[in-house]
C-alpha cells in the first residue's frame, strides 16, 4: 500500500512542482513583460567602463532612498536647520551612518557621472544617431550638479550660507531671470526653497530625463566598440546578464560606500553666520574658486556656462563617423585639456588663501 | 576656559546688565561677553545689550576680539536682526553659537577651510552618537562583505 502510494505520488509530484513554478513565472511574465528585459547586448557592454552610467544611476537611487530618511529629521527653517542636523547625527538610529552614506554617495555619483560623460566622450559613442542622447546626457550631469549645489546649502552650516550668498549674487547678474534665486522672491526663506528644489523638483527632473536617457538607449542599442576591427557582427548576450554584473557592482560601490560612511564621517560645520566669508567650496566645486577670485562672482557663471555649452556642441565638433580615439587626436587633446585645466585650477585653489569675494561682480 | 568665562557671564552678568549702561568699562572681549550673556539671559534688555556693544566697538583694548566682526554685530542689531548679531559676537571672540559645533578632521577637505570655533577630536565626543562602538563596527564588516559579495560576482558574472 505504501509502496503504491510512492509510486503513484513521487512522479506526479515531481512533474508538477516546475510546472506549477513555470506556471507562476509565465503568469508573471505575462503581466509584467520580464522576458523582454532578455534582449541582447553586446558584449563589451558588460565591461566596468561601460557600466559607468548604470552605477551613476544605482548611486542616484541610493540618494533617493537616504534622503527620504534623513528628510524625516530634517527641520528646513533657517533658525532650525543646523541644530537638525545635530540631531540627526547624535539621536537618530544610524543617522550619522545614513548621513555619511549620503554625504559619500554624493561625491561618488559626481565622479561616477564625470567618467561616463568621459567614456562616452572618448569611446565616441555620442555620435549619430545619438547625438540627442549625449544633449540628454549632459542635461542630466548640470542636474546632478545643480543637486550637489543645493544638498550643499541645506546641510546649513558656515560653508552653506556662502554658497547661498554666491547663489544670491548670481541670481543678481541673471537680472529678471534671476528672480527665483533672490531672497525676495516669496514668503518662504531660500533655505526652504532650495531644500525643495533639492529634495522634491531636481530628483523629479532628474527622474524625467533619466527615463528618456534610458529609453534612447534601448531605441538606438549600445553604441559600438571603437576598438572592434572584425566586420562580424560582435556576440550579443542578454540584458539581464549584464544588470546581473551591474548589480555585483552596484553591491562594491554600496561596501565602499559604508565603509567611508563608518570610518569617514561627514564633518558638521559651524553654524553659519552670514555676510562673512571664510570657507571654500567643496572639491567638486573648488574649480570655479580662482575663477571666482580671478574675474568676480561673475566668473562662475561664466565659467559654468561655458562648461555646459561646450559639453553641449561636442557632436557639433567632432561629426565624423571614427569613433576610435586614436584616429580623433585633436578632439581627445581638446578634451583632455579641459579636463587637466579643471583638475589643475581644483589642485591650485586647494593651496589658495581663503578669499572674501562676495559681491564682487 | 572660553566657555567657562561664557557661563560665569551668564550666570553672574543678568543681575547688573540693566543697570550696567553707558562707559567703555572693560576690554572689548569682556564687553562681547556681557552683551552675548545679556542676549541669552534678558533679550528684552536691548538697550543694555546695545550699550555693551557700542562700548565693545570704541574700546581700545581688542585683544581677543575681532573688531570688524564686532562692528558687524553693531550694524545687525541696529537693523534688528538680533540672531545674526549674537552669532556675529560670538565669532568675534571665537566663541561656538548655539550648540556644540565640530570641525571633523576625518572628512575629506582640501586645505584651506578656516575653523571658526574649537574642533572636537572627532563625532565620537558628540554624546548619545547613533552610530559608536559595536554598531560602527558591525557596519564596516558589514561593508567588508559586500564589497567582498560583490566583487566575486562581478568575477563569476563574466
Amino acid at each position: 500500500m505504501t509502496e503504491n502510494l510512492t509510486t503513484r505520488t513521487s512522479p506526479v509530484s515531481t512533474t508538477d512542482a516546475p510546472s506549477r513554478r513555470r506556471r507562476f513565472l509565465d503568469g508573471v511574465d505575462e503581466r509584467l513583460g520580464l522576458k523582454g528585459l532578455q534582449y541582447g547586448v553586446p558584449e563589451h557592454a558588460n565591461k566596468l567602463a561601460y557600466s559607468l552610467g548604470g552605477l551613476s544611476l544605482f548611486t542616484f537611487v541610493l540618494m533617493v532612498v537616504t534622503g527620504v530618511v534623513l528628510t524625516q529629521y530634517y527641520d528646513s527653517s533657517p533658525s532650525r536647520a543646523h541644530q537638525s542636523v545635530h540631531e540627526i547625527v547624535t539621536s537618530v538610529t544610524l543617522g550619522k551612518f545614513v548621513r555619511g552614506l549620503h554625504y559619500w554617495g554624493a561625491m561618488a555619483m559626481v565622479v561616477l557621472v564625470g567618467l561616463h560623460l568621459l567614456r562616452v566622450f572618448v569611446s565616441g559613442s555620442f555620435k549619430r544617431p545619438r547625438e540627442g542622447n549625449w544633449v540628454i546626457g549632459v542635461v542630466l550631469a548640470a542636474t546632478t550638479a545643480a543637486l550637489f549645489f543645493t544638498g550643499t546649502v541645506v546641510k546649513w552650516d558656515q560653508e552653506s550660507i556662502e554658497a547661498l550668498d554666491h547663489n544670491t549674487e548670481i541670481g543678481k547678474l541673471l537680472g529678471r531671470f534671476g528672480f527665483w534665486f533672490s531672497p525676495k522672491f516669496s514668503g518662504i526663506s531660500q533655505l526652504g526653497r532650495l531644500f525643495v528644489a533639492h529634495i522634491a523638483i531636481l530628483p523629479a527632473f532628474f527622474t524625467v530625463v533619466v527615463i528618456a536617457h534610458l529609453l534612447l538607449v534601448k531605441y538606438h542599442g549600445m553604441a559600438p566598440s571603437p576598438f572592434r576591427k572584425s566586420s562580424q557582427p560582435e556576440p550579443t548576450e542578454p540584458f539581464t546578464r549584464h544588470l546581473a554584473r551591474l548589480g555585483a557592482f552596484a553591491m562594491v560601490v554600496l561596501g565602499v560606500l559604508a565603509l567611508l560612511a563608518v570610518l569617514a564621517p561627514p564633518r558638521y560645520g559651524p553654524t553659519p553666520v552670514a555676510g562673512i566669508e571664510v570657507t571654500k567650496p567643496p572639491w567638486p566645486m573648488l574649480w570655479i574658486y580662482p575663477v571666482e577670485n580671478l574675474v568676480g562672482v561673475s566668473g562662475i557663471l561664466w565659467a559654468t556656462v561655458a562648461i555646459i555649452g561646450l559639453l553641449f556642441i561636442v557632436p557639433l565638433l567632432d561629426r565624423g563617423p571614427e569613433r576610435d580615439p586614436r584616429r580623433r587626436l585633436p578632439v581627445i587633446i581638446g578634451g583632455a585639456v579641459v579636463v587637466v585645466a579643471v583638475i589643475a585650477l581644483i589642485l591650485f585653489a586647494a593651496f589658495q588663501p581663503v578669499a572674501s569675494h562676495v559681491g564682487g561682480g | 576656559m572660553l566657555f567657562a568665562v561664557v557661563s560665569m557671564c551668564v550666570v553672574v552678568v543678568p543681575e547688573r546688565a540693566a543697570f550696567a549702561h553707558g562707559g567703555e568699562e572693560g576690554t572689548a572681549r569682556e564687553l562681547v561677553l556681557t552683551a552675548i550673556a545679556i542676549m541669552q539671559t534678558q533679550p528684552g534688555e536691548r538697550g543694555a545689550i546695545a550699550d555693551k556693544i557700542h562700548d565693545a566697538t570704541d574700546s581700545k583694548q581688542t585683544a581677543g576680539v575681532d573688531p570688524v566682526l564686532v562692528r558687524a554685530a553693531d550694524k545687525a542689531f541696529e537693523a534688528g536682526n538680533v540672531r545674526q548679531a549674537q552669532l556675529l559676537l560670538q565669532q568675534s571672540v571665537q566663541a561656538c553659537p548655539g550648540p556644540p559645533i565640530l570641525n571633523i578632521s576625518s572628512a575629506p577637505r582640501f586645505p584651506g577651510a578656516s575653523v571658526l570655533c574649537p574642533a572636537a577630536r572627532s563625532l565620537k565626543d558628540l554624546k548619545g552618537s547613533a552610530v559608536g562602538g559595536a554598531e560602527g563596527v558591525l557596519l564596516g564588516i558589514a561593508a567588508f562583505a559586500l564589497i567582498g559579495l560583490g566583487a566575486t560576482l562581478a568575477w563569476r558574472i563574466r
